[in-house]
């Protein structure tokens, strides 16, 4: 090698292992503590499976403030029935069981809800991009409990797990502004009961065949909507590819594209809607693309546009420009289109 | 940094509150500043009598005293009234929300239309579908995120 | 660690009427709250019929409280205030003499009464404090918390907690300026 180009040479290798240990030292993840982790997935599964009687005091932020009520929880083995004691849906009841969910108003109306696939517990997500800590111990009910937390950039989760039986007797969730998003907390407790019976799903709530219940492959989804699947190529930190979705409505068919990052969900939502025609920004937006539309959704929001014939939602709980980035970076998925 | 200035930050650079310019600067000029050194010095000695409290404990239980003098709460008047009018004053922000948002987009441009309007029943459903599949779902708030919404799919008797 | 979620669901509930709530933060409150009551007025009887009447005060403004999880500082800063008017009404020539002993003047070793005097000075300063200065005032440096640990039970920016803190010191500078001012 002529000796002019050494030096540049060994400057520009110089630079680049420079960059790469700052860029692995930048992408890092925060350690978790694995007692912490370990305790976590105790919850997790604790909360599932661990027979259980009690009444919680539950907060959840709302776009008009926060939402103060009382219910009467019965769970275990996978099941869950929770009916309202207090607030505006008093006397509705709301069951869980077998990744399935329907409610009961007061008036006796039901509500389909539809499959819930439960996730198992994601350790790497969670390791990822949540700093799990033991916090410390005390007592709940009188029941010695130990505190964990889980803070990330995205948000906090606060469990204080009883120690017998691992159960989240506190369970606090709160979004990057460290306001609460969601909070529920056991004011009642009785662990010597049995799980609550198998429930025979109302007529009405039954949800059919179990579409999207499971994930599909792009190219099957892209097949069954009927239409080009974009997918973002931005994504917030953290998130990763949970699965492609098919989601039927009465006359239309949509595709979901689940992201999560192990508390939160980020969902692309894709529908041809010709009837949503341009809004009045059209022609000035690039790309032939619609104008963004960001919209307030009861935990987080909602960035919406349309592309071409196809109307892509985003839904989060993230900041509604984070969103808009993402909806803003859709492109088509697959090469061949259909 | 002249004098005047310095003085104003004494206080912040005795926290450690000041970023490492500033702090820098005013080190420096405290140095060669007798007035602002005995300025910090007498920060320092407030500080210093600011002396911290004694642990004590009450000599005798106060819960009951207290209790007899409670006079039993409901949500105060505001509350109530804020239940009442809730609607109207969602409408009311929602209108608000529009107007600066349209006030909004007057003067940045239109990159992001912000809309006021809540997202529509059948995803915000998707959305509290898919949170309640994640691990560690809160299902009590879950649930009555879910039976608050309207026009439900499937709400027939 | 983190009660805070506690916390909120106590507050929350207080505020819906529950006095088991309120009981449970009256028991973890009681003791701090007691504890600066009597280092400002000396008098442990006293001390504790203030402290009563700050928990009442609590229960029935709890509504106003805007932020649940502030509970810790509204209440310390409801404690200096009652604190406050407390020696207002008093109608004492010197009001903050609660805390000197019933000695006579001649019999008061010169140091002491002048120890004293500063104890009295940097109390009435504290006291006379405008209420958010004051409030972080008395959290970190009368009961020794850290600045963060400040911040978060106010659920306030660590920097609104430390120009605060700054703005307090200041304002204590000047009204003990014969204590802190060196001599010549």
């Amino acid at each position: 090698m002529s000796g002019r180009w050494k030096l540049p040479l060994a400057v520009a290798v110089a630079v680049l292992v420079i960059a790469a240990i700052a860029i692995g030292i930048r992408l890092r993840p925060p350690r978790s503590e694995p007692q912490a982790l370990a305790l976590m997935a105790r919850a997790a599964g604790a909360l599932d499976e661990v027979p259980v009687r009690g009444v919680v005091e539950t907060i959840v932020e709302t776009p008009t403030g926060p939402l103060e009520i009382r219910a009467e929880v019965h769970r275990g083995r996978g099941r869950a029935h929770i009916k309202y004691l207090s607030g505006p849906r008093a006397g509705a009841e709301v069951f869980k069981q077998a990744g399935q969910v329907w409610a009961k108003a007061p008036d006796g109306r039901v509500r389909r809800g539809g499959p819930c696939r439960d996730i198992a517990w994601q350790d790497t997500l969670i390791e990822r991009n949540y700093r799990a800590r033991l916090g410390a111990r005390g007592t709940m009910l009188g029941r010695p409990v130990t505190y964990v937390t889980s803070e990330g950039p995205a948000g906090l989760l606060n469990l204080a797990v009883d120690e017998a039986t691992g159960f989240p007797l506190l369970m606090t969730r709160r979004g990057p502004a460290r306001g609460m998003a969601m909070s529920t907390l056991y004011s009642e407790v009785d662990f010597s009961v049995s799980a609550p019976p198998e429930m025979e799903p109302p007529a009405e709530a039954a949800v059919g065949p179990l579409q999207g219940e499971q994930a599909l492959t792009p190219e099957e989804l892209q097949r069954r909507v009927g239409f080009r699947l974009l997918a973002p190529t931005y994504l917030p930190r953290g998130f990763q590819l949970q699965g492609y979705y098919l989601r039927e409505r009465r006359h239309r068919k949509l595709a979901e594209i689940r992201y999560a990052d192990g508390l939160r969900v980020l969902l692309v939502v894709e529908t041809r809607m010709p009837g949503r025609g341009p809004g009045p920004m059209a022609g000035r937006g690039r790309r032939h693309r619609g104008p963004m539309e960001v919209m307030r959704a009861w935990q987080g929001h909602a960035a919406r546009r349309l592309v071409g014939d196809t109307t892509v939602i985003v839904i989060g709980s993230l900041p509604s420009k984070e969103l808009a980035r993402v909806a803003d970076s859709v492109r088509p998925l697959l090469r061949s289109s259909l | 940094m002249r004098c005047k200035q310095v003085t104003e930050k004494l206080a912040e650079y005795q926290l450690g509150a000041l970023d490492e310019a500033e702090a820098a600067a005013v080190a420096e000029h405290v140095a060669q500043c007798a007035r602002c050194r005995a300025e910090l010095a007498a920060l320092e000695r407030t500080a210093e009598l600011l002396e911290p409290l004694e642990p004590a404990s009450p000599p005798r239980d106060l819960w009951a005293g207290v209790k007899r003098r409670m006079r039993p709460r409901r949500a105060t008047a505001w509350d109530a009234l804020a239940m009442r009018w809730r609607p109207a004053l969602a409408v009311g922000v929602a209108l608000l929300v529009l107007a600066s948002g349209l006030a909004w987009l007057a003067l940045r441009g239109p990159a992001v239309q912000p809309s006021s309007e809540l997202l529509a029943s059948e995803y915000q459903e998707q959305q509290i579908m898919a949170q309640w599949g994640q691990p560690l779902a809160d299902d009590a708030a879950l649930g009555i995120m879910f039976v608050s919404l309207e026009n439900g799919e499937g709400g027939r008797r | 660690m983190n009660n805070t979620g506690a916390l909120a669901h106590a507050v929350h509930a207080a505020r819906r009427g529950d006095e088991r709530a309120f009981e449970g933060l009256f028991r973890a409150y009681q003791g701090a709250i007691y504890a600066l009551v009597l280092h400002f007025v000396g008098d442990p009887e006293l001390a504790a019929d203030l402290t009563q009447d700050v928990f009442v005060r609590a229960w029935e403004k709890l509504g106003r409280l805007r932020e649940p999880e502030a509970f810790g500082g509204w209440l310390r800063a409801l404690a200096t205030n009652i604190v406050r008017d407390h020696f207002r009404t008093a109608r004492q020539t010197d009001p903050l003499d609660e805390s000197a002993p019933i000695v006579a003047e001649t019999e008061e070793p010169p140091e002491q009464a002048a120890t004293h005097e500063r104890e009295r000075a940097v109390r009435a300063a504290v006291l006379e404090l405008p209420e958010h200065q004051r409030t972080v005032v008395v959290m970190h440096h009368l009961e020794g918390k850290r600045v963060d640990d400040v911040a978060a039970e106010l659920g306030l920016p660590k920097g609104t907690v430390v120009s605060r803190l700054a703005r307090g010191r200041e304002a204590m500078r000047r009204k003990l300026a014969r204590f802190v001012d060196e001599e010549g």
